[in-house]
């Protein structure tokens, strides 16, 4: 059995069994290797870095207490992102319940407004000169409804079942197909000088 | 749906691989035949691939700090707490004990209440709580119930009455009506808001399995 993954660094499932054994170093290298990715996937579907930030830190929290129940420690990775996403998901049912109830104000990512949230550019000539298209498409992506990007995010980007992008979005498998459809269509149409 | 809509949301779905052999081929002859709609999938079939190789965002978040702020949340719920004294670790096993024997009681005559059967083997039950036998890991056997730490300031007391193991009469919760090696729990948190009653029985009942 190897000893450690691509270039001497250790595996997940390697570093799983070591917080199991009680080394929190071990998590320590979890995070490190993961928080990139968890806090863009909470900033995709949430369109907010700190939003995306206090999301990442809770689902980190989460897995630790959950390690236990992981199955398969090589498949990490995407049990992470799922809490991540559940998470980012939650968060955002919970934003608009205190809004109903009053407890916040009303802002601009309300449930199927377009974002306008990219930390990094604001407008559509910003992100022309930006030169790389992977930019453009974090641009493009909130400008989508929140529906739109979230299906797109977690089928297209993520790899997720339609059948479990739907669950977690509490919508049928055809939503999911049509809303990652008109997600599509926006892009390409958003980005059909670069494609 | 639009018909323009219609056409480009089969685009979409050859894309995923979801339309019939038959619905596919249909629809690459279509393309064969109409230029711009084959212009419409490569386009699709790019924008799929840029996707597909997007890698993380890059965010204006200290990834250090974040590391720190988890870690410091671990500590703060002792999930990662360093070795306690001796001592410590023999008084909070005994509180835990406590409380799981004290959640064990309640449990075991609520059940036997619950039931209306014939009078419970009381005897045997109380005696087994009284003198419990704990192990080195901090659990306890006391003849029917397994108390258990969960996560911090909860103790998870899993029960199993010998009355209601045999076999589970029909209206029983389903958290009671477990397996027939633990047949139910019951989450004890410590600080933590009251929980709410369920089942009509005044606590509240977690199946951890």
């Amino acid at each position: 059995m190897a000893q450690t993954g691509p270039e001497g660094q250790p595996t997940d499932a390697m570093l799983v069994a070591a917080v199991l054994r009680g080394d929190r170093g071990a998590f320590d290298g979890l995070v490190e290797r993961y928080q990139r990715p968890a806090n863009s996937l909470a900033w995709r579907l949430l369109g907010n870095a700190d939003d995306a930030q206090e999301v990442v830190q809770e689902a980190f929290l989460r897995a630790y207490r959950s390690l236990g129940r992981l199955d398969v420690p090589e498949h990490f990775r995407a049990w992470l992102m799922r809490i991540v996403a559940n998470g980012a998901l939650n968060f955002r049912r919970g934003r608009a319940l205190r809004r109903t109830l009053r407890l916040e104000p009303a802002g601009e990512d309300d449930e199927n407004a377009p974002q306008h949230a990219d930390p990094r550019a604001d407008s559509p000539a910003e992100m022309a000169a930006a030169g790389e298209l992977s930019e453009r498409i974090e641009w493009a992506l909130q400008r989508l409804s929140d529906r739109e990007r979230q299906a797109l995010v977690l089928f297209s980007l993520e790899g997720l079942a339609q059948k479990e992008v739907a669950a977690m979005l509490g919508i049928s498998v055809e939503a999911v197909k049509w809303h990652v459809f008109q997600a599509r269509k926006k892009l390409k149409d958003l980005l059909a000088e670069w494609l | 749906m639009k018909p323009h809509d219609d056409i480009e949301f089969q685009l979409s779905q050859l894309l995923d691989g979801q339309l019939s052999v038959r619905e596919a081929q249909a629809l690459r002859r279509r393309m064969e035949q109409e230029p711009a709609l084959a212009e419409q999938f490569r386009q699709y079939q790019a924008l799929q691939g840029e996707l597909g190789a997007l890698g993380p965002a890059e965010l204006p978040v200290d990834l250090a700090f974040q590391r720190e702020s988890i870690q410091a949340a671990l500590e703060r719920e002792s999930l990662m707490a360093p070795e306690r004294p001796a001592w410590s670790a023999r008084l909070a096993r005994w509180s835990a004990l406590g409380a799981a024997a004290a959640a064990a009681v309640v449990l075991v005559v609520l059940g036997l209440q619950w039931l209306q059967g014939p009078p419970a083997p009381s005897a045997e039950l109380a005696g087994a709580m009284v003198e419990p036998a704990p192990h080195a890991n901090g659990t306890l056997e006391a003849g029917l119930v397994v108390p258990a730490r969960a996560r911090a300031g909860e103790l998870v007391a899993a029960f199993r009455p010998a009355t209601l193991a045999q076999s589970a009469p029909a209206g029983m919760p389903s958290a009671l009506a477990g397996g027939p090696d633990v047949v139910g729990t019951v989450v004890v948190s410590v600080g933590a808001p009251r929980p709410t009653p369920t089942n009509g029985m005044g606590f509240w009942l977690m199946d951890l399995r």
